[in-house]
């Protein structure tokens, strides 16, 4: 996966902005869910059309789903500035983005696990443990969805969030970064 | 009871959705004493585990093994069918 792809670029941009508003094209903003669910069948239609198992196609959407679902869940109302999120895909290069500014997974985590003392811990509990930030509704297997379908169906994924990143292919492996980013970013290559 | 998924769209995505699937279900559809449910996904484009948790959880909470599931063919359905058999259903 070419992380100085143009949408991965362009998301990240996007994210260390001071404001949010104002850059980001029509094309590349779902200011709500509606706009975003809309999308998600624009991108079914496109993956149709391309040389790539229809197994994969309605798992690649629903990863995509879980993801955006999360950025939406998790910040109504506590946006950074402005709402929604960044989806983009880059079809001839098989990759799809995912970003927000939104509050990040260590904050979003930190209502229902108190006391977490670093983003990459906050990273390994959202992505293997069945724990949410929105306790007490039961919630929180929509990261084990997107881990095991990329583990199972050799996909590619980078998730960014705080200082930490994730990366799965067929196994889980966790970093610390040096640039912080406030926020979330997904990145699925197929 | 044969309940056709696809009467709440073809891309089953959001919680908020699936909640509403849920409440219009209970209140217009199912009386809770139904011998079997069977959920229907013929036509399904997409399904996530989010949608799923809160409609299928919460009949598999009224109805447990009386529910069933046909046409999950579609790799999605499977996956989220799966997930919640593994994690979400007691």
């Amino acid at each position: 996966m070419d992380m100085n792809n143009k949408i991965i670029r362009r998301s990240l941009e996007w994210i260390l902005r001071n404001s949010g508003g104002k850059f980001l094209s029509q094309n590349e903003y779902c200011a709500t869910r509606d706009v975003f669910e809309a999308r998600l069948d624009t991108l079914l239609e496109e993956l149709n059309k391309i040389n790539i198992s229809h197994e994969l196609i309605p798992l690649i959407i629903a990863v995509c789903g879980e993801i955006g679902n999360n950025s939406f869940d998790h910040n109504s109302g506590s946006w950074r500035d402005i709402p929604g999120i960044f989806f983009s895909s880059d079809i001839d290069n098989r990759i799809i983005v995912l970003a927000d500014r939104g509050q990040g997974i260590k904050k979003t985590l930190e209502k229902a696990v108190p006391n977490i003392k670093t983003a990459k811990d906050a990273l390994r509990i959202a992505f293997t443990k069945i724990i949410s930030g929105r306790l007490p509704e039961h919630r929180g297997n929509g990261l084990k969805f997107v881990t095991e379908v990329v583990k199972t169906n050799n996909l590619d994924f980078f998730f960014k969030s705080g200082n930490a990143t994730v990366k799965i292919k067929r196994t889980l492996s966790f970093h610390s970064a040096k640039e912080a980013i406030k926020g979330c970013l997904a990145v699925i290559g197929f | 009871m044969r309940i056709q998924m696809k009467k709440f769209g073809e891309m089953l995505i959001s919680r908020p959705q699936g909640k509403d699937a849920f409440a219009q279900t209970k209140a217009y559809i199912i009386t809770g004493k139904e011998k079997k449910i069977i959920l229907d996904f013929k036509g399904i484009k997409v399904l996530t585990p989010s949608w799923a948790d809160e409609f299928i959880t919460k009949l598999h909470e009224i109805f447990a093994d009386k529910l069933a599931f046909i046409n999950i063919n579609n790799s999605s359905v499977k996956a989220s069918l799966d997930l919640l058999k593994k994690y979400s259903f007691r």
